[in-house]
């Protein structure tokens, strides 16, 4: 039986402190719940829709910096013992070889190296822990993560049930936990759902499906925002009309049963280029992409000739 | 209503507000997999506030209930129906009934009609009502015939206000069904990827063989002190899967219903980790070729087929015959002639049909499921799961 967690020691996210990412209050209402209860909250959404970038703005808005913000991305040849430790068994064959370091090899703690989760666990300190793409990994990864993700508690097999001095000051056990007190770092997980997760790992995660906003004010919110962030700047009126035209388009994309319809990834990095072509507003319309404007919206080659097929009034490049 | 708990959760005394509770039992009696932290942390939700008022309304409530408790358009659809079915808040109620009777007194007095019926008690609706092909009209509209219909609609409409927090009255789309109940009707797979998937893995046939190329560390410790000195580390082959595995799938047209079932198969063996999978297509019977695709197109001896995977274990998907429920005499012999060669060159040989096992007596399927050599499955996850366990070679 899992213990409860200790009273949450985080702020509340307001959703709309950071410097770069708008989030709406259902989902802000979310992460404030999952932070409360202590679950891991499981972030999906098309790509380019900002799932890391929430990740980071609640790192942001609670001021979880340095050393208290993780982020590790998951590929496919990732085992959960990954996120956690790693033992470095050849290390300690190449000393045991090494007579003056044959005395080091008694303990194993040399070879241990706590890994971010591993880490953010043990400091029990306020930390988000960002585990990005859970899908790349191989099927059995989250269920492996389960109850590591339950107790926040996991096990160094390689360490004795006693550890010895080397152990002890590296505050290394067989069974690592949050010291007396401590807290339990924030776990976001993000998936692009390449591979459908276990049951029971959706029933320990609270859940966000991150929608494509469609309020051409929340969109131009976002674009101010990261435009700033690139420390550049566009005119009110270029904004407004890119984020008409864009929203055009992506209705364009659904009727033509697009692969990728572009996000706000895309988005933004639609207005920047607009900004640095010196494009007029009057001149950025959804039926006359130009070839920058597609290289930059579209990223699927099968996506981009069904556009031009459509005849969906792209103008020559 | 009571909305807060008034004693921390972790010491189990106070219970969820009644329409959380209730769903609560709503979603175990589905078979929902939920736990007794859920419970507790529905709790402590409410506890920290959640909706940002003492009292939560129905609407946050079940924002509560599909963000700590719905993994899936189901059990959303559960949540959504049992949260359009709770009968009204008090209040609500008095205040939705009295705006609607005065409206229509209102009307009624207006088109000066002779003395209206008064609106019957709300816990007491009369279904009947609803069938009447005047409720539809508006009252006092027109003509003063209109006026006996207005309690209908004035029930109608308050069927309508259950989503703000209305009655529990049946709406005129409910009294359309049948049988006065809904259908949740969501696309599934007979078995999702990920099943298919993990059914794979759990075929191990572990072998080492292959060049030398992983460390076998406890082989050099126990050299090392065995020997006394320090010598090169010991290399071993990798661990590989053995298991080897030919599925024969069934593309002809009475199979059109489970092709997406079939595809689903093919790219869970591509995950599955098997050390051999191959899948080969025939349409109806295997007969003497077999085809490299769905499509048909490119084919190859069966028999050559068979041979380059001796040792493989065979897995047959089809219908047999069953799907048009007639016996024929020639598939059934072309069948009788395609288990014999199978069966002479391996043991481990499953049938999968997919179509319900009522339906295989009188047709081929029959006689193939009468075959001691072979055992014939219907399509399920248990079912499914012993297929792969007699691939392995468990009995």
């Amino acid at each position: 039986m899992s213990t409860a967690p200790a009273p949450t020691p985080y702020a509340r996210f307001q959703g709309t402190q950071s410097k770069s990412y708008v989030t709406s209050a259902e989902v802000t209402r979310i992460v404030n719940l999952a932070v409360h209860l202590g679950r891991p909250l499981l972030v999906e959404g098309e790509a380019g829709c900002g799932k890391t970038r929430l990740a980071e703005a609640i790192a942001e808005e609670l001021g979880l910096k340095g050393e208290a913000f993780v982020s590790t991305t998951v590929k496919s040849t990732s085992q959960a013992r990954d996120l956690l430790y790693r033992y470095d068994a050849l290390r300690r064959l190449q000393d045991s070889q090494d007579a003056t370091q044959r005395e080091r090899t008694e303990d194993m703690a040399h070879y241990i190296e706590l890994q971010p989760l591993g880490r953010a666990i043990a400091r029990g300190v306020p930390a988000l822990v960002l585990i990005d793409e859970i899908d790349k990994a191989d099927i059995d990864f989250p269920n492996d993560l389960l109850d590591v993700l339950d107790r926040f508690q996991f096990e160094i097999d390689e360490l004795p049930e006693k550890p010895g001095a080397q152990a002890r000051a590296r505050g290394l056990a067989r069974v690592m936990s949050a010291p007396r007190g401590g807290v339990r770092p924030i776990v976001v997980i993000t998936s692009n759902r390449e591979k459908q997760l276990p049951e029971p790992f959706l029933r320990r995660c609270l859940y966000v499906k991150l929608a494509f906003p469609d309020d051409p004010r929340m969109l131009a919110e976002i674009v101010r925002k990261n435009l700033k962030r690139f420390k550049e700047s566009a005119g009110a009126d270029l904004v407004r009309q890119a984020v008409a035209a864009f929203l055009a388009v992506r209705a364009r994309c659904g009727q033509l049963g697009m692969q990728k319809a572009p996000a706000t990834s895309e988005l933004v990095d639609w207005v920047r280029a607009l900004v640095w072509d010196q494009r007029a507003p009057a001149g950025v319309h959804a039926e006359g992409l130009t070839g920058t404007d597609r290289a930059v919206l579209f990223k699927v080659q099968r996506d981009l000739d069904r556009w031009a097929a459509a005849g969906s009034g792209s103008a020559p490049a | 209503m009571n909305t807060r708990a008034s004693a921390p959760a972790q010491r189990g005394a106070p219970p969820l507000p009644l329409p959380l509770r209730g769903l609560f039992r709503e979603l175990l009696a589905h078979g929902v997999p939920l736990g007794v932290r859920d419970y507790l942390d529905g709790l402590r939700a409410l506890e920290a506030g959640w909706g940002g008022t003492a009292h939560p309304t129905r609407d946050e409530l079940q924002a509560l209930a599909e963000t700590l408790w719905v993994r899936n358009e189901d059990e959303r659809a559960l949540v959504r129906r049992w949260f359009l079915r709770l009968p009204a808040p008090a209040p609500l109620l008095v205040t939705a009934l009295q705006r609607r009777v005065d409206a229509i007194e209102g009307v009624a007095r207006h088109a000066a009609a002779p003395p209206q019926q008064a609106a019957p008690p709300a816990d007491r609706p009369d279904p009947t009502a609803l069938h009447d092909p005047g409720a539809g009209a508006l009252p006092g509209e027109g003509s003063a015939a209109t006026a006996p219909d207005a309690p209908a609609r004035a029930r109608i409409e308050l069927g309508s206000a259950r989503e703000a927090g209305g009655l529990a009255l049946p709406s005129v789309a409910a009294t359309n069904l049948a049988i006065g109940e809904d259908y949740l009707l969501h696309p599934h797979a007979a078995l999702p990827l990920r099943q298919l998937t993990v059914l794979w893995r759990r075929w191990r046939r572990a072998v080492r063989d292959g060049p030398r190329l992983e460390l076998d560390l406890p082989g050099t410790l126990r050299v090392r002190c065995e020997q006394g000195f320090v010598g090169a580390p010991l290399m071993r082959a990798r661990r590989r899967n053995a298991a080897q595995l030919l599925l024969l799938a069934d593309a002809s047209p009475s199979m059109l219903p489970w092709q997406g079932f079939l595809a689903l198969v093919q790219e869970s063996l591509e995950q599955g980790r098997l050390g051999r999978a191959t899948v080969r297509w025939f349409s109806n019977v295997p007969r003497q070729r077999l085809y490299l695709s769905a499509a048909l197109d490119e084919s190859e001896a069966r028999d050559d087929s068979l041979a380059a995977h001796e040792g493989a274990a065979l897995l047959v998907i089809s219908d047999a015959g069953s799907a048009r429920g007639l016996l024929n005499r020639r598939r059934a012999a072309q069948t009788a002639e395609f288990l014999g060669v199978a069966a002479a060159a391996r043991t481990r040989l499953v049938w999968v049909n997919p179509m319900p096992q009522a339906r295989w007596a009188g047709t081929s399927a029959a006689l193939i499921g009468a075959d001691p050599r072979l055992t014939m499955l219907p399509l399920g996850a248990a079912e499914m799961l012993r297929a792969v366990d007699l691939l392995r070679g468990l009995k």
